[in-house]
């Protein structure tokens, strides 16, 4: 379960609309989809730059202690607890145009990133 | 129908490219033609079906990545003058020859994930190191 916060504080993550219904629709095409609690967010540290962003589905029994919750404009986003200093403020963007359709990441704590955007150093 | 880049429906449809499905006789007299090897596939997604009006699902490579090159996408209405058409059901990719060189006998693909859907080269046999991301390589020395 993920601590419940003291008091009052800014999300960790904004989700932006067109990533909030990105969000919806993905969680309507999984099957199995009363036992998914939401999506989440993670990096790895791979790519030239760094780390780069993973996200999958994820059920309510695999959240832990520390991961952050972000609930807003009706979709569930977990941020990984080893993710969450380096996301934090992040804005989840999702971008869709003919040749590709990707969540985007504006995350103000990155000072660099990789040519193609996928991967990024703090 | 030339305006038609991607099979109508929902479910991605899943198309292979050869060398023998070349549009027009220049083609298959470029020097890298070869009746033997199908050489491209392509998952054509629902996505680009969704803007007809665009005929070619254009590759090219340019410098830059941090691998050296990387290929870009591009939906175009009209060919360049050295452009080779490569045609499988309706749709229709066009590659020039500087970048089929590079490319030649690659997967072309439609990747989806969840964080990500585009269209990608894939298992190119004239690359030796890629990108994690998959957009840059190195090129074999020949």
């Amino acid at each position: 379960q993920a601590a419940k916060p003291l008091r009052q504080k800014k999300a960790a993550l904004l989700i932006t609309d067109q990533a909030a219904s990105r969000i919806k629709e993905l969680m309507e095409v999984k099957e199995d989809q009363e036992d998914i609690y939401g999506v989440k967010i993670d990096v790895r540290r791979r790519g030239c730059n760094g780390y780069s962003y993973v996200m999958d589905y994820l059920k309510k029994d695999q959240i832990t202690r520390l991961d952050e919750v972000v609930e807003d404009k009706g979709v569930r986003v977990v941020v990984d607890k080893k993710a969450l200093m380096f996301v934090v403020g992040t804005e989840m963007d999702f971008v869709d145009n003919e040749i590709k359709s990707e969540f985007v990441f504006n995350n103000p704590n990155a000072k660099g990133h990789c040519g193609c955007g996928e991967s990024f150093h703090v | 129908s030339g305006s038609k880049v991607m099979a109508a429906g929902k479910q991605h449809d899943e198309s292979e490219f050869t060398y023998a499905q070349l549009l027009d006789e220049k083609t298959q007299n470029h020097p890298s033609y070869s009746e033997e090897k199908p050489q491209f596939k392509l998952i054509i997604t629902d996505k680009t079906v969704q803007d007809e009006s665009k005929k070619y699902l254009k590759i090219y490579v340019d410098s830059g990545g941090c691998s050296g090159f990387q290929y870009n996408f591009k939906m175009v209405n009209d060919l360049e003058e050295d452009e080779l058409v490569f045609e499988k059901d309706g749709a229709h990719v066009a590659v020039d020859e500087t970048t089929l060189e590079f490319i030649d006998g690659s997967v072309i693909d439609y990747k989806k994930e969840m964080i990500r859907q585009s269209f990608e080269v894939v298992e190119n046999p004239n690359a030796e190191l890629g990108c994690s991301c998959g957009t840059s390589f190195a090129p074999k020395d020949k």
